[in-house]
């Protein structure tokens, strides 16, 4: 193992730490790499990563005088590059290529899954240039209008006519990359609205067995903004229902091919069954991951690397200690003006909790994902779940905001 | 500046180039060298680049401390020796004076 190395695409989260408490020596590809990331890593190399050629060839002159056992990244906008090196290096354990495209393009994930007949969800894929009366003409108002491989909820919107579908397909269109400089997908999609609560499926798969490690329930507001505000996990679901979302992300993943991966599957319940809405071949972000030790005690991200080595759920140290159920609510402004909150509140329930904004600091109105305030975890125990005890804690906070014009 | 004039500054590029990338040194051996130079002039771009450089060619943090270390010394040395107050030696005795 001392001189075996992963090659680390992009990292957006704690890979380095992960490969090195393995221990394995590190190669960071990196479009910039700070000062202090240099030092962190054993072969640090700047480059264009959307410059696949040059990156793909890199990565065989570095095959040819390093021992590289795997690639690894939990970066959403990477996975398919990471995918794309392991099979050029002929890793034994990947995600296979296909099977990241899938996962990065809900478009051709849709068109997958709707030919195997699992889970339909009615859509049509549109351009600037696609005449809409003709390709509304058997689909049911109302409708989600998104670009097919973009991230993080952007540009996603529920047209309630056609007049609302126009307007959304010229914002999409006016963003032709996305923030790593990747070029959008010109295929818009125009899907049925799912309409009912909304889930993530925590999973891993590995030599095609999937198995789920528990349903996240998402709390998040009323359309048009779409703002997630919290999640608990485990989510409290009748066992019918349990049984049906399990079975739809089982038979999701092994058609759209994903193996060697953490997977984190988003599901809306609707009266027709559960629906896809997306699949991530990574751990999910919002601290997911943080609720899923704390009552199953496996740690996803660790366990989305040694995935890469061929190994499952019993090559991980468990957590001894595990609660029964844990959430995460985010602190939203509801209007722009100077922030207050008490900060410094106490309450036994709270396990962690971070501010992105300071006291006093003029915020504006949260109307995404990426501006948000803070957020807190609770734990539940025994006697209460976690999410009975969010709203007291929430309320301790005291969040307040003053528009400048009240006295 | 020297851009103003393409000739000067195409024989500079081809001076550069040479410098850095051709001649007889081993690429480690210029790696140093220009290590050393970039913590002289404080170039931190340079010296990015350089240390990325050496940490591709297996150098290890402490090597590479070192040799920034020596580039320290020398130069402290110099501001050590500009500033040196001469100090005579005082006989121990004054008896016989």
């Amino acid at each position: 193992m001392d001189n075996q190395y992963v090659i680390l695409v992009s990292p957006r989260d704690n890979e380095v730490k992960l490969v090195q408490q393995q221990g394995y020596k590190t190669i960071l590809l990196r479009k910039e790499i700070s000062f202090d990331e240099i030092f962190d890593v054993d072969v640090p190399i700047e480059m264009d990563l959307n410059n696949e050629e040059v990156v793909l060839e890199k990565c065989l002159e570095l095959a040819n005088q390093l021992d590289i056992i795997s690639v690894f990244t939990m970066n959403e906008y990477r996975i398919p590059l990471a995918s794309k090196i392991s099979e050029l290096l002929q890793l034994k354990y990947k995600l296979p290529y296909e099977a990241s495209l899938y996962c990065r393009n809900k478009k051709m994930a849709r068109q997958k899954l709707n030919e195997a007949g699992i889970g339909e969800v009615q859509y049509r894929l549109v351009n600037t240039q696609s005449d809409l009366k003709t390709e509304l003409e058997d689909i049911d108002f109302p409708l989600i209008v998104k670009p097919s491989n973009d991230s993080g909820s952007k540009n996603v919107y529920l047209c309630n006519n056609e007049a609302e579908i126009s307007t959304a397909i010229k914002h999409i269109v006016q963003s032709e990359k996305n923030i790593v400089g990747q070029s959008l997908d010109a295929d818009i999609m125009i899907e049925e609205f799912l309409d009912g609560p909304e889930f993530s499926i925590e999973s891993v798969t590995v030599n095609g067995q999937t198995t789920i490690i528990g349903i996240t329930k998402k709390l998040v507001t009323p359309y048009p903004l779409s703002i997630e505000v919290g999640h608990d996990f485990p989510a409290n679901l009748h066992a019918n229902e349990e049984k049906e979302i399990r079975e739809l992300v089982e038979e999701s993943l092994a058609v759209l091919g994903v193996d060697f991966a953490v997977t984190h599957t988003e599901v809306k319940l609707t009266n027709k069954g559960p629906r896809i809405v997306e699949v991530n071949a990574r751990p999910g972000g919002d601290e997911i991951p943080h609720l899923v030790k704390a009552v199953t005690g496996i740690d996803l991200k660790s366990l989305a690397f040694l995935v890469t080595l061929g190994k499952g759920i019993d090559s991980l140290d468990l957590s001894s200690s595990t609660v029964p159920s844990a959430s995460i609510r985010f602190l939203l402004a509801n209007q722009e003006g100077k922030v207050s909150f008490k900060e410094q509140f106490q309450s036994a329930y709270i396990k962690e909790q971070k501010w992105y904004v300071k006291n006093g600091e003029s915020v504006k109105r949260t109307e995404s994902n990426f501006d948000r305030l803070g957020y807190f975890i609770v734990y539940g125990d025994e006697q209460n779940l976690s999410s009975s005890k969010v709203d007291s804690v929430e309320k301790g906070f005291s969040v307040k905001i003053k528009n400048p014009l009240e006295i | 500046m020297l851009a103003l004039n393409q000739k000067l500054n195409s024989y500079f590029d081809t001076f550069f180039t040479e410098a850095v990338e051709g001649g007889t040194l081993p690429e480690r051996e210029k790696v140093v060298a220009i290590l050393t130079s970039a913590t002289l002039l404080n170039d931190q771009a340079t010296l990015k680049n350089a240390v990325l450089t050496a940490k591709q060619l297996g150098f290890t943090k402490e090597e590479i401390g070192q040799i920034t270390a020596i580039a320290i010394a020398v130069n402290a040395q110099k501001i050590k020796d500009q500033v040196e107050v001469k100090v005579e030696s005082k006989p121990s005795s004054t008896c016989c004076q």
